[in-house]
């Protein structure tokens, strides 16, 4: 018996460590996010009077888009890429052997005309390329039209073709603010030497009224599968990210929306692609790149440039899509392992590594330990009742907490959720996401570390719907 | 049965955890409630008053004084607010008499005052009201800070008030502390000196920059027409000679002005020293600078060097540049070279010549795809697939 209780003991000093050590990462970098939050707001309010688009000087952006079967969206999204406002920039899009029209609807929309000459971009770390298409409608498309490769592949093969000093990636089902540009473009012209990477807040479209390619009122979700992811995005664009920002340990800047310097991601080698995560690998090993060559460089994360995504309304889509990330991450952990704890990677190495891989990564497959053993302790009488109830609300108010901290932040920073209902709605949510979505999404996590040992590597099918033009998103 | 270890600190942490997640509710919940509350008012009252505001601005009697006292307190505190949020959208006679309403409500006072303010904060939106209001502000109040925010802000602050600009002292505020300058500051420096190229003259001497500053100094320059001036023409000579890839990157495109005014590069500068420097970055600028050079001997040499050239990005500006002098005058060319120039003559693009030299980093040297990413042309990924 005194063995049994030494093991009970031991594991429960274990847990109780492990839950204050990822309690207490999570409950800094969410208070780093209010100090960030602090500082946005103090910088806000005396912005400068300065006109990007009358200044000859800024840098030319390249916007890359990979596409993969975007049939439904494509058109929609270049058309919303037209209404951006800045005044140098081109938008490369990355047909990635699509087997749907996604390359004759380009065609038809934008009326392209082959670039009769080799490409140029020989050394592109990227399947080959089938042609480059010139827009005859609009000079600042062109279509680069390749082998399938994967999404990492698809943005090496238009990192390597731009001339622009930055590029800036964005998925092909998103909606781009028409002013993103030229206010992510800023700490790039504040910090021309330093700055490599900016990466920006991504909303769920779902829900919001689209007109001409642009979000006029942001609204939530009717499907609850995508309120509940809402609050994940505002979790983490708003908190997460700011906070890992002010910590200096931003290793995420999203494949979805982020402005690169061209050049220094040349350098590094471009995108992974192996990778099924190629956005978070990608960031990591950007910084251990600059940080091997102890270059002096900033990663910045601003609230301001919003870019609005479709999230999945249905469980299997979703579940392919958390399932991918979940595997993605483990292997991105295992390729960087050896930066984990190492302090010649500063924070990075200190604490943003060790975080994502017990706190995103471990972490939850605790959780699904917790969720299996509890009931089983419980059912067989092993446990008190009263102790577990206690452990169990503690957990559950701490992740609301979090919650409902970066919804502060939302409401005085981000602010595009006015109406208190609206915020009301989004707090009840956070406390229904731990009846039910959570244990599914745990579910989902396992099935991905399943998945992983198997060595699976499929992204998995998104089916995507049209981002239309004057009409609500479901 | 076995009890929970420690379960009286998870108790703990339940209790702290409900405390935490009420307050920030009653946070958020009254935050979200007083923020839309305010805005709603804000915005009706706004709303009101636009058409007062439009109509006394279009009215022969424009007495901004007596209609502003004809407002309630609160009414003169949401005006202070929205005029420089207004300001910074219109223009023309509309922004002229929103200005002096904004003067009337005493905005240019307050910002005044707050120039004097011990908090950074408080004279950063002080000189950007002052801005947004064309009043100039005394540049002692900031000539001893070290702040390139608040030095920029003023001199765009001074340069605004169109009255009485005197470009040397704005050009010393900016580049004295010979650290780097914010995006608008760069924008500022490029508004004065486009009036006053010579402006620049009394900082150049005796002055160590920050490497960015002089690549930003120099970027300036790429835009300026300082052609007749022998001091600048020397200085950005002597930046041709820098240590740094970027500085002399930045130079050679600082030289466009010169070379387009007189079709080659200052005498004392040796085009073919450039166009073989060991920096790629150079090189570029190098190619895309001097097809304005008309000197027979010169281009033919230039020409030659870029028949010569090895690097992909080098020759596709070299193709796209030099094409026809190259296609005239060598028959036979590499074949990197004669893809460049094919891709030059179907894409019939050139490259613009943008501020793309203001990155200190020698990026140039570092290594491409070799030693920290062998692993991305391993295996080929699945295909079919993709998120």
């Amino acid at each position: 018996m005194s063995v049994v209780y030494s093991l009970v003991t031991g594991f429960g000093v274990f847990m109780l460590g492990y839950f204050i050590i990822i309690a207490g990462s999570y409950l800094t970098i969410h208070l780093a996010s209010l100090l960030r939050m602090r500082e946005e707001m103090a910088s806000a309010s005396w912005e400068p009077v300065y006109d990007v688009l009358a200044d000859p000087m800024v840098p030319d952006i390249a916007l890359v888009v990979p596409a993969y079967n975007e049939e439904t969206v494509i058109a929609d999204s270049v058309r919303s890429f037209l209404n951006i406002s800045y005044p140098a920039f081109e938008i490369i899009i990355v047909n990635d052997g699509s087997t749907d029209s996604t390359f004759d609807i380009l065609d038809d929309e934008f009326d392209l005309e082959q670039i009769d000459a080799p490409v140029p971009a020989s050394n592109a770390p990227s399947k080959p390329i089938h042609g480059v298409y010139q827009s005859l409608d609009n000079d600042r498309i062109r279509v680069i039209d390749k082998v399938n490769g994967g999404k990492g592949d698809a943005q090496n093969s238009g990192i390597w073709l731009t001339d622009a000093e930055l590029f800036c990636i964005v998925d092909a089902d998103t909606i781009i603010q028409p002013d993103c540009l030229s206010k992510m473009v800023r700490p790039f012209l504040e910090h021309p030497d330093e700055m490599v990477a900016v990466g920006g807040p991504i909303r769920v479209a779902n829900g919001s009224l689209v007109e001409d390619g642009m979000v006029t009122r942001p609204g939530l979700p009717s499907s609850p599968i995508a309120a509940l992811q809402q609050i994940e995005y505002i979790r983490a664009f708003f908190a997460g990210r700011l906070g890992l920002d002010r910590l200096q340990s931003l290793i995420l800047i999203s494949g979805a929306f982020g402005l690169f310097r061209t050049d220094v991601v040349r350098d590094a080698g471009g995108y992974d692609t192996d990778s099924l995560v190629e956005d978070i690998e990608f960031t990591i090993r950007l910084h251990r790149h600059l940080l091997d060559r102890d270059r002096s460089y900033r990663f910045g994360y601003f609230r301001n440039p919003v870019v609005w995504t479709q999230v999945p309304e249905d469980l299997q889509t979703l579940s392919n899509q958390r399932q991918r990330w979940f595997r993605g991450l483990l292997e991105t952990m295992l390729k960087h392992r050896d930066a984990i704890f190492d302090r010649r990677y500063g924070l990075v190495g200190l604490f943003a590594l060790p975080f994502f891989l017990f706190g995103e990564g471990i972490g939850r497959l605790f959780e699904a330990l917790g969720y299996v053993s509890v009931p089983i302790a419980l059912m067989f009488g092993f446990i008190e009742v009263g102790g577990t109830l206690v452990i169990l609300s503690g957990i559950v108010a701490f992740g609301v907490f979090l919650t409902w901290l970066s919804l502060l932040v939302e409401v005085l920073v981000s602010r595009q959720y006015t109406h208190p209902l609206q915020i009301a709605v989004l707090m009840t949510l956070g406390v229904i996401e731990f009846l039910g979505y959570r244990q599914w999404r745990t579910i989902v996590v396992v099935k991905g570390l399943l998945a992983y040992v198997r060595g699976e590597s499929s992204w998995g099918k998104m089916e995507r719907v049209s981002l239309g033009g004057n009409q609500r998103n479901k | 049965m076995i009890n929970i270890p420690f379960v009286q600190i998870y108790e703990l942490i339940a209790y702290i955890s409900l405390a935490g997640l009420c307050l920030v509710g009653v946070l958020t919940l009254g935050a979200s409630g007083y923020l839309w509350v305010r805005d709603t008012f804000v915005r009706q009252t706004v709303a009101s008053l636009r058409p007062e505001i439009v109509a006394h601005a279009g009215s022969s009697e424009q007495d901004w004084e007596a209609w502003v006292n004809e407002r309630s307190r609160l009414e003169r505190r949401i005006l202070r607010r929205e005029v420089p949020r207004q300001l910074r959208v219109v223009s023309g006679s509309y922004a002229t008499q929103l200005k002096t309403l904004g003067r009337a409500l005493g905005i240019d006072e307050r910002a005044d005052r707050a120039l004097s303010a011990r908090i950074k904060q408080k004279r950063l939106i002080g000189l950007t009201q002052l801005t947004l209001l064309d009043q100039a502000v005394p540049l002692q109040h900031v000539r001893g800070t070290e702040c390139p925010r608040e030095r920029a802000l003023a001199a765009q602050c001074v340069i605004s008030d169109s009255a009485d600009i005197q470009p040397e002292s704005i050009v010393r505020l900016l580049l004295e502390p010979g650290t780097p300058l914010p995006e608008y500051g760069v924008y500022t420096l490029y508004r004065v000196m486009q009036q006053n190229p010579l402006s620049l003259l009394g900082v150049t001497d005796d002055t160590t920059w920050d490497l960015t500053l002089t690549v930003q100094v120099l970027s300036v320059l790429q835009y300026i027409d300082y052609s007749s001036s022998d001091a600048i023409r020397d200085w950005i000579g002597a930046r041709l000679r820098d240590e740094q890839p970027a500085v002399r990157a930045a130079a050679v495109h600082a030289l466009g002005p010169y070379i387009r005014a007189y079709a080659m590069t200052p005498p004392e500068v040796d085009p073919l020293t450039i166009v073989r420097d060991p920096s790629i970055r150079v090189r570029a600028a190098a190619f895309q600078q001097f097809p304005a050079i008309e000197e027979t001997t010169v281009r033919r040499k230039i020409v030659d060097t870029a028949v010569e050239e090895s690097n992909e990005t080098v020759l596709l500006i070299a193709g796209q540049e030099f094409g026809t002098a190259i296609s005239g005058t060598h028959k036979s060319i590499t074949p990197a070279l004669r893809r460049s120039m094919a891709w030059a003559r179907a894409t019939n693009r050139r490259r613009t010549t943008r501020w793309r030299t203001p990155w200190a980093l020698e990026w140039e040297h570092q290594p491409l795809k070799t030693e920290s990413t062998p692993e991305l042309l391993s295996e080929p990924r699945p295909t079919g697939e993709h998120a």
